[in-house]
């Protein structure tokens, strides 16, 4: 990439942190190119970009516009990307079209058309962690469905029996409290468990492609351990609390059917 | 004493598929003595069972407990007499499967209040008596039908109940 500004001298180079990694460039502080015309050519590092902004600069090399002749044995005059600014925003369109006119084998690709590929890029991972999401909390709803619709004859007969040796429907109904939050405690503990393990430890394995851009080489994703009270009261709230609440219902209805009644129909 | 007045029982009443196990029973069922119910099978001996120890209600007629008639008292105070009156013996022993056999046993004292400690006290005495002392922790699903029947057996008898209940008398009676 050669930048019209804030170029790099020449015969030296701006490289992104993954560059530096994989090219190993960090005892010997340089780049060897094969130019075109064959030769070798060393290229000294001259700055690397932050880590900070890694998402937009790991696979970046940046370098002077000799150098870059140099090495890719284009001649003065010719470019492979040209930038062209538009006085008048309106007509970007139109100009972009007569330049695909005049030249057929250029490629003219307008800042918008830019901003709308980012967008659909960014949309997509959107969406796709969105199924992905929507899955789980399809699962939880007939999941909870399941336990709210009814109870099986072996959950019934157990009531019943319960009731015949003299327990109260509060009883009963408490016990299935305590039983549902226990299950949805254990729930929601083992998934926060186990998401804190794949976002901080496994350092997300499962999203990690879709969501740290899309550079050639990925930059290392390393998250500062952290957990938001606010996300999990949320979740707390939308998961725990319900199941708990709707998995009584079905007991409730049998608790306050004769014990004789529940046992023979089972 | 339990008095029985007139008490029908009718299953579905009112659909079509009503059934009536029980029409006019009178009878007593005197304090301190064993009454023993025989029949032909769907004659109803399980269904006055159920209306003698407050596990339903008769569609018509009335069921006096000790004199206090039981036959409209709202579910709570059923469920207070069941408690500390009666003791169940089933015919299929309905025991909780997911739990061993002394929680089994202790299942009726829980909500009587009963510290756990004189809970487990009582239970151990009742499996000593009954001859399963050493199953406390093994899972009701594991025991032999003799063994089940013998821990149902001790969680009727848990609460120390004035009446007690045996559907289909078994054969480990005299143990008791």
């Amino acid at each position: 990439m050669v930048p019209p500004t804030d170029a790099p001298d020449d015969g030296r180079a701006k490289i992104g942190s993954e560059v530096s990694r994989t090219r190993d460039t960090g005892a010997r502080d340089e780049m060897v190119f094969q130019a075109a015309d064959g030769k070798v050519l060393t290229v000294p590092v001259a700055e690397r970009f932050e880590s900070a902004s890694a998402l937009a600069t790991a696979d970046l090399i940046v370098l002077s516009e000799t150098t870059f002749r140099r090495i890719t044995g284009i001649p003065e005059g010719f470019a492979t990307d040209l930038a062209v600014s538009v006085r008048n925003p309106a007509e970007t369109a139109t100009i972009a079209e007569k330049i695909s006119r005049r030249l057929p084998d250029c490629r003219s690709v307008t800042r918008t058309q830019m901003q709308s590929t980012y967008e659909t890029i960014f949309d997509w991972r959107s969406g796709y962690v969105l199924v992905i999401y929507s899955a789980a909390i399809l699962a939880f709803l007939i999941f909870t469905l399941d336990k709210a619709t009814g109870l099986s004859a072996e959950e019934r007969g157990e009531i019943a029996v319960l009731k015949a040796v003299g327990w109260d429907t509060a009883d009963v109904l408490l016990l299935k409290f305590w039983e549902g939050a226990a299950v949805s405690l254990a729930a929601f503990g083992i998934g926060v468990i186990g998401a804190y393990l794949h976002v901080f430890q496994a350092v997300v394995p499962l999203f990690a492609h879709a969501l740290k851009g899309w550079s050639v080489l990925y930059p290392p994703l390393r998250l500062a351990p952290a957990v938001s009270a606010y996300q999990l009261a949320v979740i707390f709230a939308f998961t725990v609390m319900p199941y708990t609440l709707i998995t009584i219902v079905p007991a409730w209805h049998t608790a306050v059917t004769d014990p004789d009644t529940v046992l023979r129909n089972g | 004493m339990i008095v029985l007045d007139g008490v029908t029982k009718t299953y579905n009443a009112g659909k079509s598929n009503a059934f009536t196990a029980l029409e006019g029973i009178s009878g007593t069922i005197e304090a301190g003595r064993m009454t023993v119910i025989t029949g032909p099978s769907g004659s109803g001996k399980s269904t006055l069972l159920s209306l003698i120890g407050c596990m339903s209600r008769p569609t018509s007629g009335r069921v006096f407990f000790e004199g206090r008639e039981i036959t409209s008292l709202p579910e709570r105070f059923l469920a207070e007499i069941r408690r500390r009156e009666f003791g169940f013996v089933f015919q299929d022993y309905n025991l909780i499967r997911g739990l061993g056999v002394l929680e089994n046993v202790m299942l009726p004292g829980f909500p009587l209040g009963i510290p756990r400690r004189e809970l487990k006290t009582r239970a151990g005495t009742l499996l000593e008596m009954l001859e399963i002392r050493g199953l406390e922790s093994r899972n009701v699903t594991l025991l032999s039908g003799g063994e089940q029947q013998r821990v149902a057996i001790a969680r009727a008898l848990i609460n120390d109940p004035r009446v007690l209940i045996a559907h289909e008398l078994p054969p480990t009676w005299t143990l008791v």
